[in-house]
This record gives structure tokens, C-alpha cells and sequence, in this order.
């Protein structure tokens, strides 16, 4: 009764080498503590990752010297639980035809190809910003404000392909040097640099570890301070401040990609470094020309008529360098990005708002290249995860009631292939397997 | 003593598991079917023994007296982790 394995359980180990994903295994941490969490994937020959099945983050890289052994038994009182096993229910879905395959240096032309065809015609610049100029955002006519350049550039980092709106703006988002201050105590929320505070109903305050500090109400965020790179540490509060004023408004904002196809989204979902943007490159690339991308990495996500609509937050698609390794022309390494993304001069190639039929979870556990189906419960978790409202107390019903809402959609893991060079190519053809799957479901 | 919900605990069950997030909204708490089952009969009214008498036709091979135990070290967890309080005059606060 009670959680997977509670805290102070008793469990039966026994020896091994290597953590393989899904096990769930016992280590020390760096204090010292002996922690039993499910394995993941190892981050490098001699790192592994570790997430405990009730935990929104992954722990740190854990070493050899650190592993104690594998859970084979969890005794609790009188009680003996096996530990739940990874993936539990799933199947193997059945799968299409085998597409054309597509070389490398062919699926590099379609991603040019698609960024001179397919981007939008709108290129927000710095001059816009510092004049101040008004732009869809989730749905919301938000006018940005920066009061300097480099500001400015930091803006239109974070949104550089947001259509510009019509009509009154409703949501101002202002840019300066101004020292905000943060509450007088702890914060509600402090994980991986980001701290937040609910002062009072409605109010929003984030602060990043550089030291930007963002307030967010219903129509107005306003973020100040300075720090040696403003793009980075921009992007994380505009985030949480974003995702708060959209669900002001009643949209969620959820940390994932969104793909369409046929007039149709599928969301893609997954931890930071599990591969949303790779899928959408892959997507782009994808050799029928099929698919297009709503977003890699934000999407606001509405409810109209009882069904789910999402659209793109149209920030730059940022990949991996080792999935392009023939990056096009514009291609820029990612400012101060820990993991050396590359941001590509392509934009999301689509714009408007479309109805949701599918989700993939993106993911590095897993047979490599394999597409599985995911069940209520996973879904309803990675939906949670990717939320940065939820741990806003104003919003928390309504990110439950997205994650509800997320369940009844078809749903996969697709574990990327373990090859960097084919990565592309068997993501594109689990795509093919996911249109074709949805495709039958509706009919089409 | 009877037990609730804690007011600001959201929660949903997805496929017989409860889903719960923690009060500082940073961690996901999932209860089994089991202790999903308790967590629904929380109702602001009902003990650990007014708990374990509702249960009790559920389960197969234990006694009320087991099933009070397992549920008041249940409660006793719940609490330890701000997602029960005892029940006030309003009854169920949760949800």
C-alpha cells in the first residue's frame, strides 16, 4: 500500500555491472545515502542515469564506485512487492510498410529545402522590439518592449518566428535593466536554477541563477536585471512566465513539440536531451514532405468544444550537432547552451492552430529505434513533466485537467536510434508508422 | 480520528493509480491501486477503523484488524508527506 518503494524500505539486492534501462536499482549518492531508482539510459560508458518513478527530474550522472546492486525484492513490514516493471502493459505496435529510406545527405537538401519553402514570412528583428511591436503568442496579442538592444536580441531569440498580431494588444512583455525584487522567503518552487514564488493570487516571480528576475500577472510580464549572456537565462523565465499568463488566459503551455500532419497535431513530449528537436528535424526531413512543425520545444495547448487544439510557440528549431552534421547556411551554435545545441535558421514551418490526435514521447530508454505503446498512466505522467505550470497552485487543476485530457489520445514512446547517423532516418520512419496508426484510428 | 484530503493536493487516478502531486508542487506521487482505493474513501468523515470497514469486502485473505494496520501506517505516510490532515468541521477539504 502506499508509493512504488517508500522511504525506508527494505530491499534485496543483487550484485551486477551494468544497469540496463527499466531495472531499478540501489546506489549512493554523493552524501552518501543509498537511493533505489529506476534506471535509464547510460549517459556515457561510465555514467548512468537514475530516476525514481515518483520523480519529475532525472538524479545526477551516477558512476560505477556508486552502484550497490539491482532490486530484485522490496520489503516493506510483512509485505513483499516486486518492483513495477518499466513499460508495463506496453505493446509493440504494429508496424506499416517500411517508407523509402532517405540518405543523410538527402535528408539535409529536404531540411533546406524546407527552410526556403516552408518558413514563415515573418522574421521578428531587434529594431521591432526596442520600437515595440505586437505578436500572436498561444493564441494572446502580446507587445514586446526591450529597452536596449542586446535585450532585444534576447527577445527575438526566444520568439523570433511569432506572427505578428492584429487587433489591441493584450499582454505586454517589457525587457529593461530594472533590479526586480524577489518575496522575503523561500521559494515555492527551486530546481536546476530556477526558483518561483507566489506572492499573492495571480502573481507570478521567477528568478534565474544568473540573476534575471521576471514578474508575471494576468497582462503583463516584465522581466529586469542584467547578467553576461542575457539569451539563456531569458528564455528560462520568459518560460515560466509565458506558460503563467497563457493560463491566465486559458491555455496551457506545455515543454514539447508539436508535429502536423494531414491538417492534424501529435505532441512531442520528453525530458530536456530526449530528442523533441531531433524528431522534428526528422520531420522536416521526412522524404514525402508529409509532416511539418507546429514547434520544437513550446506548444499552447486550448480546448475548443471539448477538444484539444495546440499551436506552435514559434521559437528557432535548436538540434543536437551530431544529428546535422551538415548544418545549413544561418545555422548558429546556441548562446551559453550547456549541451552545444545548434539553432537552425529554421523556424517552425507552420502557423494557426490545429486539433490533436496523437502524442509521442521522446525518449532515450528503450530498445534503440523502437516505437512502443504508452499507457494512461505514463502519458498522464509525461504530460505532468512537461508542464511549467505545474507547480503554480492557481493552475495545478487545470494542468490535471490537461493531462486528463492528454490520456485519451493515442500515445507512443519512440526511443531515438542509438546511432547518431541514422537517427533521422528511423525517427522519420516511426513517423510513417505513427501517420499511418492515426490515420486508421480516424478513418483516413 | 478521521482523516481528508489536504485541501491543496490535486490528484487524478489514471488506470486504477492515483496521481498526486506533492504540496510544493515538485513531485509526483504515485499510489498503487490499493492505496488508491483508500485515498478515494478519504472522506473527512471516516478513521483508520471506519476506513478499514468500508475496505474490508474489497480485499480476500485479511482480517479487518490487518487491514486497519496497513491503513493507519498508510495515513501515517500521507501525513508525513502533507497529503492528509486530520478532518475539520467542513469534512473533505480535497478536490
Amino acid at each position: 500500500m502506499g508509493w512504488s518503494i517508500p522511504d525506508g524500505s527494505r530491499v534485496l539486492v543483487e550484485p551486477g555491472e551494468r544497469p540496463r534501462a527499466g531495472e531499478v536499482w540501489a546506489f549512493c549518492d554523493p552524501h552518501g545515502t543509498v537511493v533505489v531508482h529506476r534506471a535509464r539510459r547510460p549517459t556515457s560508458a561510465v555514467h548512468w542515469r537514475f530516476q525514481g518513478d515518483a520523480c519529475v527530474h532525472t538524479d545526477p550522472p551516477t558512476t560505477a564506485d556508486q552502484l550497490v546492486g539491482r532490486v530484485v525484492a522490496v520489503r516493506r513490514g510483512d509485505r513483499r512487492l516486486a518492483p513495477l516493471r518499466w513499460g508495463r502493459g506496453a505493446g509493440l505496435v504494429q508496424r506499416a510498410p517500411r517508407m523509402a529510406v532517405a540518405t543523410g545527405a538527402r535528408a539535409s537538401r529536404r531540411l533546406r529545402r524546407a527552410r526556403v519553402d516552408g518558413a514563415g514570412p515573418w522574421a521578428l528583428d531587434t529594431a521591432a522590439v526596442v520600437a515595440g511591436t505586437v505578436v500572436d503568442v498561444g493564441g494572446l496579442a502580446i507587445g514586446l518592449r526591450a529597452s536596449d538592444a542586446g535585450r532585444a536580441d534576447a527577445v527575438v531569440g526566444m520568439l523570433r518566428h511569432a506572427a505578428p498580431a492584429g487587433g489591441v494588444e493584450q499582454v505586454v512583455l517589457r525587457f529593461d535593466a530594472t533590479e526586480l525584487p524577489v518575496p522575503d522567503g523561500p521559494p515555492g518552487y527551486d530546481r536546476e536554477g530556477i526558483e518561483l514564488w507566489w506572492p499573492s493570487p495571480g502573481l507570478l516571480v521567477v528568478r534565474e541563477r544568473a540573476g534575471l528576475v521576471a514578474r508575471a500577472t494576468a497582462d503583463e510580464i516584465v522581466v529586469g536585471g542584467g547578467s553576461v549572456s542575457l539569451d539563456r537565462p531569458f528564455r528560462s523565465v520568459s518560460l515560466f512566465a509565458l506558460a503563467h499568463v497563457l493560463a491566465h488566459h486559458g491555455t496551457q503551455v506545455l515543454h514539447s513539440a508539436a508535429l502536423l500532419v494531414d491538417g492534424r497535431a501529435v505532441l512531442v513530449l520528453g525530458d530536456s536531451g530526449a530528442g523533441k528537436s531531433t524528431l522534428a528535424l526528422a520531420a522536416l526531413a521526412a522524404p514525402c514532405g508529409d509532416w511539418r512543425v507546429l514547434g520544437d520545444d513550446l506548444v499552447a495547448l486550448h480546448a475548443v468544444d471539448g477538444v484539444l487544439h495546440a499551436s506552435g510557440i514559434a521559437r528557432p528549431i535548436t538540434v543536437p550537432t551530431d544529428v546535422v552534421p551538415d548544418p545549413p547556411p544561418g545555422s548558429r551554435r546556441l548562446d551559453g547552451d550547456p549541451r552545444g545545441r545548434l539553432e537552425l535558421p529554421t523556424g517552425p514551418v507552420a502557423v494557426g492552430r490545429y486539433p490533436v490526435v496523437g502524442l509521442i514521447e521522446a525518449s532515450l530508454d528503450g530498445e534503440s529505434g523502437a516505437l512502443v505503446a504508452l499507457g494512461a498512466g505514463d502519458t498522464f505522467r509525461a504530460a505532468l513533466r512537461a508542464s511549467p505550470s505545474l507547480a503554480d497552485p492557481a493552475f495545478q487543476r487545470d494542468v490535471f485537467a490537461l493531462a486528463t485530457a492528454v490520456t485519451k489520445l493515442p500515445a507512443w514512446r519512440l526511443t531515438h536510434d542509438a546511432d547518431a547517423a541514422s537517427r533521422l532516418r528511423v525517427a522519420a520512419e516511426r513517423l510513417a508508422e505513427v501517420r499511418a496508426h492515426i490515420g486508421a484510428e480516424s478513418g483516413g | 480520528m478521521a482523516w481528508q484530503r489536504a485541501a491543496q493536493v490535486v490528484y487524478e487516478v489514471v488506470d486504477g493509480e492515483a496521481l498526486l502531486i506533492d504540496p510544493a508542487g515538485v513531485e509526483l506521487i504515485t499510489l498503487n491501486p490499493v492505496g488508491a482505493l483508500v485515498w478515494q474513501t478519504l472522506d473527512g468523515c471516516l478513521d483508520a477503523g471506519g476506513l478499514a470497514e468500508a475496505l474490508l469486502p474489497s480485499f480476500e485473505g485479511v482480517t479487518r484488524g490487518e487491514l486497519e494496520a496497513d491503513i493507519e501506517a498508510f495515513l501515517g505516510e500521507l501525513r508525513e508527506a502533507g497529503l492528509v490532515s486530520e478532518a475539520t468541521a467542513d469534512g473533505d477539504a480535497g478536490r
